[in-house]
């Protein structure tokens, strides 16, 4: 492999203080990046992998944008999906928690007031019918997250 | 059969509930502009605007769901 970045300084992960094992970055002869804690350990035969050095971490500054592009290929492979959309996930379901923060104060305040109980009615199916979808929205992110997670992790270990 | 017929649960039942949760979120939306202590939650109205928006969406969906089958069985009909 042909690294074009200038080493300045090691980096500190690496170094494997304050009790974290030391990360190591593969490259598959693809282009795919693979990140170990501790060695990561190939099948017999499989030379395709290889050690990149993780010490360089701050390239030149005509360079950085590709050690960004690089970082966030590595969360695409991660998560499965552009970084982004994972945080639209959970923006959706904090957005739903909002929107059932009203409903809750509103049902709670027409409670107050009294002769409002169809009004009460309508807003709990209302709440029900948001719960409910994005309960299913979040299940879906996390199942596809967690599967994309078990996926990467048994690349490592292979 | 009447094509316009269906069952409790059908197209038109969920169109009619949709269009009265907006009816409800509306009125709650009129009454917290008019109610001295729901003033302060500026937010609220937000949010009650983006429920409107959303039941809109889903009741509007099923509506043009419902349309496509009218026409389909509508030809259908007319074929026969």
């Amino acid at each position: 492999m042909t690294n074009t970045t200038t080493a300045k300084r090691p980096c500190r992960a690496a170094s494997g203080d304050e009790g974290m094992p030391a990360p190591f970055l593969y490259q598959h002869e693809d282009g795919r990046y693979g990140l170990s804690f501790g060695p990561a350990r190939f099948a017999k035969g499989v030379p395709a992998w290889h050690r990149v050095p993780l010490d360089i971490v701050e390239p030149a500054p005509a360079e950085s944008n590709n050690a960004v592009s690089s970082l966030l290929a590595a969360a695409h492979i991660v998560f499965g999906d552009n970084p982004w959309n994972v945080l639209l996930a959970i923006d959706a379901a904090s957005q739903t928690l909002l929107w059932l923060e009203t409903l809750f104060f509103v049902i709670r305040e027409l409670n107050e007031r009294g002769n409002e109980k169809i009004q009460v009615r309508h807003l709990a199916d209302i709440g029900s019918y948001i719960a409910e979808r994005a309960a299913s929205n979040a299940e879906q992110s996390h199942d596809e997250i967690k599967a994309s997670i078990e996926a990467a992790e048994a690349r490592e270990e292979s | 059969m009447n094509i316009l017929e269906e069952h409790p649960g059908g197209d038109y039942a969920r169109m009619a509930e949709g269009i009265t949760q907006i009816m409800t979120l509306a009125c709650v939306m009129r009454d917290m502009f008019t109610a001295e202590n729901l003033r302060d939650r500026p937010w609220d109205l937000v949010n009650l605007l983006y429920m409107i928006i959303d039941i809109a969406d889903r009741s509007t969906d099923v509506g043009a769901c419902k349309k496509s089958k009218l026409f389909e069985a509508h030809s259908r009909a007319m074929i026969e």
